[in-house]
């Protein structure tokens, strides 16, 4: 009844469709992590792990050479922010005393001490249009999906597929990423925005809010993943237009994801609490 | 053994693509390594079942990228399928041809990208500065994938000549 061509076409074209369908279904995250992705991920990593670690190696003996020279130099630099830190952290640990009496005071107990995992970047997403790394812990270590990761600098993202021995995490400069966060100085609320550069939006910070240039960013908590307080970066741009409700921020992260090497994972997760008294 | 050729290759460009490229700042415009691959069974061998093989190398892509899923397997199979094709109709080796179709792949991926990128975010929300980016890979593509496909081959007929030597000392064969 058909020509053999036109039944070719006719499959050809379904092919192509089913094809667009499941990945546009991919796209919208519809299809689950399978056993299968875990295994992938746990035969092709350790390679990942051994040639990174050779890289890093190589380029410690690099850069020993050179810190050392500059060390005495900086040495003294150091010595005079000692004793201003020093000095600092006096005051600090007066404040910490006071800020404990002061709590005890309103009734609050003493925030649950955070479990964190330390793991090594031994991977980078193959896709410059996407910002996934991968670290050397898994579920073995306790990690699960959606947890925090942070760096001593500030917050790098959060775990979003875990294998036995290696996860993978989601940076927060990825645009599929979103932070609550909020203007240390100010209180100004808004979303950090992922945007696969090296800076991110500060989204939905009302106009009337005071952002200025420098202002350092935090996570405000209110997503339930990233513990309060945590550095995400410093606001580099402010843009106010008339006709709009919100100011247009970008912010540069407080972490260098391009030499990040370690980062820590936020296994335990615990706020403050507030007792209920009757 | 030619297996283990294609193991080995396709695992020492997964490393690299995974964790040396982002580290050097020069290659932040290279293209996907794994297209060379791709390129290399599609205009080199003949034999079907290396679709299979195509199909595995953008599972591993797809497991270890935050790329939406099926993004890689998707590239790769019409990549192959459509060089595949057209090696009927122009020669392999036809010095323009390679190159045309080295720039064609990686345009082809992109394709990809923004089809799957505009499903998941509903709309166009590219760039200039992407649209260069791309711009700029398909360039380098042009350039260096038909270098990396004369290497590939060079590496693939050694190889062959080694597991020759080898598998006739063997049987005793003596060259």
């Amino acid at each position: 009844m058909f020509s053999k061509r036109f039944v070719f076409l006719i499959l050809a074209v379904f092919v192509v469709l089913a094809n667009l369908v499941y990945l546009a279904v991919g796209s919208k995250g519809g299809v689950p992590v399978s056993r299968l992705e875990r295994l992938t991920i746990a035969l092709v990593a350790p390679f990942q792990m051994a040639v990174t670690r050779t890289t890093d190696a190589v380029q410690d003996v690099w850069a020993v050479y050179f810190a050392s020279v500059s060390a005495a130099r900086e040495n003294k630099m150091l010595k005079k922010a000692l004793a201003l830190a020093t000095a600092d952290q006096n005051r600090c640990r007066e404040l910490a005393l006071e800020n404990q009496r002061l709590r005890k005071f309103i009734y609050f107990k003493q925030a649950e001490a955070q479990i964190m995992v330390a793991a090594k970047v031994i991977a980078r997403d193959p896709s410059p249009w996407f910002s996934t790394m991968m670290i050397d812990k898994g579920n073995q270590d306790g990690l699960c999906k959606g947890l925090p990761v942070v760096a001593a600098q500030g917050i790098v993202g959060q775990v979003v597929a875990v294998a036995g021995r290696y996860s993978r995490v989601l940076l927060i400069t990825d645009r599929n990423s979103s932070v609550d966060a909020l203007v240390q100085s100010t209180r100004a609320r808004g979303i950090v925005q992922g945007d696969n550069t090296e800076t991110c939006f500060f989204d939905y910070a009302l106009r009337k809010e005071t952002v200025t240039v420098g202002d350092d960013i935090v996570a405000s908590g209110l997503d339930q993943i990233f513990p309060k307080g945590v550095s995400i970066g410093k606001v580099v741009d402010v843009k106010k237009e008339n006709s709009d409700l919100f100011q247009h921020v970008r912010v540069k992260t407080s972490v260098d994801f391009n030499t990040l090497e370690e980062v820590l994972v936020f296994v335990k997760q615990t706020g403050p609490t507030e007792d209920v008294r009757p | 053994m030619n297996a283990l050729f294609y193991l080995f290759l396709s695992l020492f460009l997964v490393i690299v693509q995974t964790t040396l490229v982002p580290e050097i700042a020069f290659l932040n415009c290279c293209f996907d390594l794994l297209i060379v691959n791709v390129l290399y069974v599609s205009l080199f061998t003949s034999h079907g079942i290396f679709i299979l093989y195509v199909v595995a190398l953008g599972w591993t892509m797809d497991c270890l990228s935050g790329v939406p899923s099926g993004f890689y397997i998707s590239s790769y199979v019409w990549i192959y399928l459509f060089v595949f094709m057209l090696r009927h109709v122009i020669h392999a080796g036809n010095f323009i041809f390679i190159p045309v179709i080295s720039a064609g792949a990686v345009a082809m991926e992109h394709g990809f990208l923004i089809f799957t990128l505009l499903v998941k975010q509903d709309g166009w929300f590219f760039s200039t500065a992407d649209i260069v980016f791309m711009g700029k890979q398909i360039v380098v593509g042009f350039f260096m994938i038909p270098l990396l496909l004369v290497v590939v081959n060079k590496c693939k007929k050694g190889w062959d000549k080694k597991i020759q030597r080898v598998t006739g000392r063997k049987m005793g064969i003596r060259g």
